[in-house]
């Protein structure tokens, strides 16, 4: 990631959720980060089990970056084991960005769900509703959208088909939460949605209408977007800025050996 | 020993500089209250001169009203005061209770003096709450880190008016002899070269006020 | 029940009782010491001397010994739940809290998920309210969890009204309230991570700032702002004058979880230290109160406290709640409607006396309005009978008035909870109102607990 500044900042403080962890679908080694200007202050697990990344820069500058390299051993498993129901219960609920309005509900009445019988096959078939008639396409979007917005809209990017999903989901008291991560053959980071069913997450990625598989690596996942931002920061400087990261997922087969 | 932040020691130095300024305006203000009474319409336009404040009053009934009172006009003795009483309030910690109490009193005092036919009687408690709150201050603060800090404050503002009024010149040889010794105990950040040059100032001949008032407001921090 | 009168004696006038003459002389004291708080009047800031009744509440020693034991129950409860909540949720488990009344409510911290702060103390400083019915049965009405304010007010009334009136005071055996400074510093030296302990104020331009600045002097932990602190290296320092850097161990924080850390928080905030969040989770600083804790003091979870009590403790609740009725319960939702008029809804996100409504005093389009509302939103309101509370005197132009008044008891948790003998009697100016918060132009008494 590289973010640069229209004019030299100061008094820089930064949190980073960059760094994959372990969970029963994938394990992370041989990680290794870098952040310039180099100013790591130190590293925590935050409330929903995100690496996070501390950080202080005094001096001015006029760029922040970060880059991670490593290896994901992925597929390990077809879900994450989860927390019984009592535990989970923060994701059941909407949160700002989630928060349904009328299009959200309408959508929600249209489709029943009444031939599923449980959270996995719900989630399910509203990841394939939400896929069917929810259109990719960059631009009509931003940052903050909302889940009501962006459907309100027709259309959007992973954010938005992650957000609306979430809606959709806790409309019907499934605990679920927002994912970051990468997929296999994007340039770009990506977001899908995580339904518990009997003690077990379960990936849907509504943007692709497909149930997560080895293709996806995970970052950091919460309750929605704000609790997954890669990069966070506060500084003194009246700038304007501009965000690039690129995402680079090389495939390498058969990683076990006997 | 306490921990004190770079703000305080700046509010403590305020902290004096505004008291001894309430208290010498005052004592200033009662000398040129007493010829106006009966005599020179005018004094008080030379009075905004030596001080370097415009006037901007329309007569000698206005002047003694808004200059003493009126919190509008940012040059007078109860806007002084006020800022007195903003750097005191958030000095609570360093100063104490007992001490705060009476810079709360004097702006009772102004308060009461401000509604008075006889401000000058009321003035005159002002001063009186403003000597405690020194006396208070000496008696009370144990750190002497502090006590000096607005001893400093206080000296430099003394300074600063003097020469404003042209004083005699032995009287800034004292209060810049009673500085020197004072500035180090108080741990304050100051430049030695311009308090160098502020007694080489005090000592000339002709006294240059004015280059003097110039050095003595730059020896510390920036004002504020 | 124990009256003034029988300490301070009953004259036929009031002119002829001691406590009279001293009324003027404390007033003016508090004047002097600058006993305030701040208000904002159309986008202005100005300061108010709080208004001081000399009449104490007086508290005998046998009731206050019930009053202690059911404060000290209830804070060790609510500290359990605080607890539980964060960390293994058997509460919700075992349904005794629907968790709806948790993740819903604003009180509830996802941030905070997992974290046991400094020796497991959650609410360092729990400020309770009760009142007093007439039949002399002490109710709670709300836990304060957060940052309750107040004890200051009848810690520094406390000698200006010996000095005042000495002899109110001789052989009259008073439990002396002074020692809320010792009681505090203890509190916050127990959890204290290793550095100094400070009191973080957002500003002077706070309503509490005098009793930020008095309680720092008074304790002796330096009073400061977020901007002169910093975390670094998972560490929190205070820059002092010279630019050395002080350690600190524990922040006794004046400010709303909401503006505590931009990182974490609002992101907007300027009197936030960046990272304190991170390192306090990481158990390198004590936040006094922890943040978080508005899951448990919420007026849709007070509902639930008695039950925590059983719940957590095994002991029956020793103080009880108002009675209370749940309309989010439909056989609440069908006794609050009954009995509409007979009840006071509360609004669970207000404080401050604020969102608070009698049945009785709405006109018919208004009744019709609200109940379309409860029923809409349910676990939005709580609906409690209205107690009959006593009044207690306050002298005004020379004359005795009854007035409503509650007391707020500050309950202190160090290795085990302590109640401060005094607390904060609040009285309403107005005969009619039952609501005492001085934003709302209320007044202070002290309150004498007696020794023996």
């Amino acid at each position: 990631m590289k973010l640069l500044f229209s004019n030299e900042v100061k008094e820089h403080r930064f949190s980073l959720k960059c760094i994959p962890h372990d969970t029963d679908m994938q394990k992370i080694e041989n990680i290794d980060v870098s952040v310039f200007p180099d100013n790591i202050t130190g590293k925590d697990i935050d409330s929903h089990g995100n690496i996070t990344i501390f950080g202080y820069t005094k001096e001015l500058h006029d760029s922040f970056g970060f880059d991670v390299e490593g290896t994901a051993s992925t597929g390990l498993k077809d879900f994450e084991s989860a927390k019984e129901l009592h535990m989970v219960g923060m994701y059941k609920y909407q949160t700002k960005i989630t928060a349904p309005g009328e299009s959200v509900l309408d959508f929600s009445k249209k489709h029943s769900l009444e031939s599923c019988s449980s959270n996995e096959e719900k989630a399910l078939l509203i990841m394939q509703n939400l896929n069917n008639e929810f259109e990719y396409r960059q631009g009509c979007t931003d940052m903050d959208t909302k889940a009501e917005e962006a459907l309100k809209g027709g259309c959007g990017v992973c954010q938005d088909f992650a957000h609306i999903m979430l809606s959709l989901c806790r409309l019907e008291s499934i605990p679920c939460r927002y994912v970051t991560g990468m997929m296999i053959g994007e340039g770009r980071s990506h977001a899908w949605v995580e339904a518990w069913d009997d003690n077990r997450w379960i990936g849907f990625d509504p943007t692709n209408g497909k149930v997560v598989n080895d293709e996806y690596i995970k970052i950091s996942n919460g309750r929605d977007f704000r609790d997954c931002l890669v990069n966070q920061g506060i500084f003194t400087g009246n700038v304007t800025q501009s965000q690039t990261i690129s995402v680079i997922v090389n495939e390498e087969q058969n990683l076990i050996h006997d | 020993m306490g921990i004190i932040s770079v703000e305080n020691t700046d509010r403590l130095y305020w902290l004096g500089r505004y008291t001894e300024r309430v208290y010498s305006t005052i004592k200033v203000f009662a000398d040129k209250f007493d010829s106006m009474i009966d005599m020179d319409e005018l004094e008080y336009d030379k009075f905004c001169k030596s001080q370097d404040i415009p006037n901007i009053y329309k007569s000698k009934e206005d002047f003694c009203q808004r200059y003493c009172f009126s919190l509008k006009d940012e040059n007078s003795i109860f806007s002084n005061l006020m800022r007195a009483y903003d750097n005191a309030i958030v000095l609570r910690e360093e100063i104490g209770s007992e001490s705060l109490s009476y810079i709360q009193l004097a702006l009772y005092a102004m308060n009461q003096a401000a509604i008075s036919s006889a401000p000058l009687i009321g003035l005159q408690k002002v001063t009186d709450n403003i000597a405690a709150f020194w006396g208070m201050a000496d008696d009370d603060i144990d750190e002497s880190q502090i006590r000096n800090i607005i001893r400093v404050g206080k000296l430099i503002e003394r300074i600063d008016l003097y020469a404003r009024l042209r004083e005699d010149p032995r009287k800034l040889q004292r209060e810049a002899r009673r500085l020197t010794n004072r500035i180090d105990k108080s741990e304050i950040r100051y430049s030695l070269k311009k308090l160098a040059h502020v007694n080489y100032l005090v000592q000339l001949d002709e006294m240059p006020y004015e280059t003097l008032i110039e050095a003595i407001e730059r020896l510390v921090g920036d004002e504020s | 029940m124990i009256s003034y009168m029988d300490i301070c004696g009953k004259r036929d006038r009031v002119e002829d009782m001691e406590i009279y003459t001293g009324a003027d002389v404390v007033n003016e004291q508090l004047a002097r010491y600058g006993v305030k708080f701040g208000i904002y009047k159309n986008n202005e800031f100005k300061e108010q001397l709080f208004p001081f009744d000399m009449i104490p509440r007086v508290i005998d020693n046998k009731e206050f010994a019930y009053l202690e034991k059911g404060l000290k129950q209830r804070v060790k409860a609510l500290n359990l739940f605080i607890a539980d909540i964060y960390g293994e949720k058997k509460i919700i488990k075992d349904k005794i809290v629907p968790e709806e009344f948790i993740y819903a409510g604003s009180g509830y911290l996802p941030q905070c998920e997992g974290i046991v702060p400094s020796k497991g103390v959650y609410s360092h400083i729990s400020g309770i309210d009760l009142v007093q019915s007439k039949d002399g049965t002490w109710y709670i009405l709300e836990d304060n969890l957060r940052i309750p304010s107040g004890a200051s007010y009848p810690m520094i009334v406390r000698g200006i009204e010996r000095r005042s009136a000495p002899s109110l005071f001789t052989g009259k055996h008073i439990e002396d309230n002074r020692n809320y400074a010792d009681m505090l510093r203890h509190t916050m030296d127990y959890v204290n991570c290793g550095g100094h302990t400070v009191i973080l104020t957002p500003g002077r331009y706070n309503a509490a700032y005098f009793e930020h600045s008095y309680l720092a002097e008074k304790t002796g932990a330096h009073l400061v702002s977020g901007h002169e602190l910093i975390v670094e290296n998972d560490h929190l320092y205070f820059i002092d004058y010279s630019g050395r850097k002080e350690r600190v161990g524990a922040v006794y924080r004046r400010i709303s979880d909401e503006y505590l850390d931009p990182m974490s928080f609002n992101e907007e905030s300027v009197i936030g230290i960046p990272h304190i969040f991170d390192i306090y989770r990481k158990g390198n600083v004590a936040l006094i109160n922890a943040p978080g804790n508005g899951v448990a003091d919420d007026k849709g979870i007070y509902y639930f406290v008695p039950k925590m009590i059983k719940y957590y403790l095994g002991e029956e609740p020793i103080l009880n709640n108002a009675p209370t009725y749940l309309p989010y319960y439909d056989e609440d939702m069908k006794y609050v409607l009954d009995n509409f008029d007979n009840l006071v809804l509360k609004d669970v996100a207000e404080a401050g006396g604020y969102g608070v409504v009698f049945g009785n005093k709405m006109s018919k389009e208004e009744k019709e309005k609200f109940i379309a509302m409860l029923k809409a939103e349910p676990r939005r309101f709580i609906a409690q009978e209205v107690i009959d509370f006593i009044d207690i005197d306050i002298m005004e132009k020379g004359q005795l008035l009854p007035r409503k008044a509650d007391l707020r008891a500050f309950v202190l948790m160090a290795e085990e909870p302590m109640v401060w003998k005094s607390g904060l009697t609040r009285f309403s100016r107005n005969p009619d109102s039952f609501i005492v918060n001085s934003s709302q132009g209320g007044g202070f008494k002290d309150t004498w607990v007696l020794s023996q």
